[in-house]
């Protein structure tokens, strides 16, 4: 499998309590690769270290098969970023900084660019300064898309859109995604906005990487499982993940797992503990589950 | 690419370079035509009149060189940086093009105060004796903010810890020229390496000597 992002024993540290710990990221080539956690987690860290904008203390960065810093320029050519906040040129306006932006592209698609303005109902004569924050998102996708990137990096880009824009800025972005086989790595803290539309999800906590692994095993082995008669203690080593156990009315339990296959009743019944009602976990209460437990461990 | 700085740093920074090339143009101009009328239109007088008026191109070369330096930096400080640095050349290369574009909105700042130089010496009927030299200035002022430019531009451009090691080899220095005072009062550091570098040839020669629009 060929990566488009690839991290080993990645290690910075942003402050005295926080750091990015021992970072082992694959991002397959063509994936459209979810990238959660919650607010502080290390999204934006991470996402700055993988474009060259911080140096780690220790470990390796490779971007579409360049090793960095070495190779930033290359790798920077063939990628497309949305940043967590837009850095433009205040004073330029909407065709002044495709010209400029434009100008550093050697694959820039201009005629592209001016559809994409018209589509995105951004007025070319507009100052920068003065647009909107949805406008401002849209120019910013406008940009990284137009530069016909093989990877595109964007970091929290629906963070406060209105529906109407997010569904603007999705759509052009799945439609390139569609067109040209484009990687995407999209970081967010809304569980169920990388739902849709990401096949890959790594999850990050405290600097961590709790789980990376494809979007359809991450929703659907995750269940909530109601057994009686269970033990003080789960007995051996059970098939799946257990994330978390909670006593219920009488001698129920309620057990969260991951990695749930329906063979694996058949673990409970030599166990001895009968399983009454097994149920999907969506995706969020997965997630808030899988960080719960992640943080239980590292505690 | 060049292209493409240039008229970023020209939209960014065309008010000040308007400002700042009109003043240009005045200056040579209000220089002659006040101090003739001052001096009483008597040469010695004129002459150290003028010789006042030439502090001020130093000065003028000195707000250029600072104001436009801070103005061509100040969009990419505001946004940290971060839109130039995710672009896909070498860090270098774009301080490099910042620096070429900058020294391309120099030109008409010299153009002005050419042509303030050329228009002030011609609308005078030149008393015998005295001779103009209005390409002369125009070089000098050139060169002055060339090197005045370069010097602003290196501050302006770099890092907290660069400015930071800047920072303090200005304190170790001052230091130094307190602890040779002290030892030996006659000795003056600061004076011996300012007159160093501002005399030929000095890296701040272009600055110093006579700057003179008329001269016998």
């Amino acid at each position: 499998m060929s990566t488009a992002i690839e991290t080993r024993g990645l290690r910075y540290a942003a402050s005295r309590d926080f750091a990015i710990e021992d970072l082992n990221l694959k991002v397959p080539t063509g994936a459209l690769y979810g990238f959660l956690g919650p607010n502080g987690c290390g999204k934006t860290t991470t996402i700055r270290l993988l474009l060259g904008l911080l140096r780690p203390d220790a470990g390796t960065v490779r971007l579409l098969g360049h090793d960095l810093p070495a190779g930033l320029p290359q790798a920077l050519a063939g990628t497309g970023v949305v940043p967590d906040r837009p850095h433009l040129h205040r004073y330029l306006t909407v065709r002044d900084a495709l010209d400029f932006h434009g100008a550093f592209y050697s694959r820039w698609d201009d005629k592209w660019a001016r559809e994409l303005t018209g589509e995105f109902r951004l007025l070319p004569d507009q100052k920068i300064a003065g647009l909107s924050k949805g406008e401002t998102a849209k120019l910013m996708l406008l940009l990284a898309l137009c530069q016909m990137p093989e990877l595109l990096v964007l970091d929290e880009p629906m963070d406060g859109l209105d529906p109407v824009v997010r569904r603007d800025v999705l759509t052009a972005l799945l439609d390139y995604v569609s067109q040209r086989g484009a990687t995407v790595f999209v970081s967010s803290h809304l569980v169920h906005e990388l739902e849709r539309f990401c096949d890959w999800v790594g999850v990050m906590d405290r600097g961590r990487l709790v789980v990376e692994l494809p979007m359809e095993e991450f929703r659907s082995g995750n269940k909530r499982i109601r057994v009686t008669g269970s033990p003080a203690a789960a007995p051996g080593d059970p098939p799946f993940t257990l994330l978390a156990r909670e006593t219920g009315a009488g001698p129920s339990e309620t057990w969260v797992v991951r990695g749930w296959q329906p063979e694996m009743t058949g673990w409970f019944e030599r166990s001895g503990i009968a399983v009454r009602d097994v149920a999907d976990l969506d995706l969020e209460d997965g997630f808030v589950e899988l960080l719960r437990a992640f943080r239980a461990r590292s505690a | 690419m060049l292209k493409a700085m240039i008229r970023l740093q020209w939209k960014g920074c065309w008010h000040l370079v308007v400002a700042l090339a009109v003043a240009a143009l005045a200056l040579p101009i209000v220089s002659v035509r006040t101090g003739w009328r001052s001096s009483g239109e008597q040469l010695p007088r004129f002459l150290i009149e003028l010789q006042l008026w030439g502090l001020f191109y130093p000065a003028l070369a000195a707000l250029v060189a600072v104001t436009l330096a801070a103005a061509i930096w100040a969009s990419d400080r505001r946004g940290h940086h971060i839109y130039a640095l995710l672009l896909p050349i070498p860090r270098w290369r774009y301080v490099l093009l910042r620096y070429l574009a900058g020294l391309v909105l120099l030109l008409p700042l010299v153009l002005a105060l050419w042509l303030g130089a050329v228009i002030a010496t011609s609308s005078l009927d030149m008393p015998p004796g005295l001779r103009q030299f209005p390409h002369a200035l125009a070089v000098k002022f050139g060169l002055a903010l060339l090197l005045l430019f370069g010097l602003a531009f290196a501050v302006a451009a770099a890092s907290r810890r660069a400015l930071g090691i800047g920072m303090k080899l200005v304190g170790l220095f001052i230091a130094v020229h307190i602890a040779v005072i002290l030892l030996s009062p006659r000795t003056n550091l600061i004076w011996t390496v300012m007159t160093a570098l501002s005399t030929w040839p000095g890296p701040l020669a272009p600055l110093g000597g006579r700057w003179m629009l008329i001269d016998v």
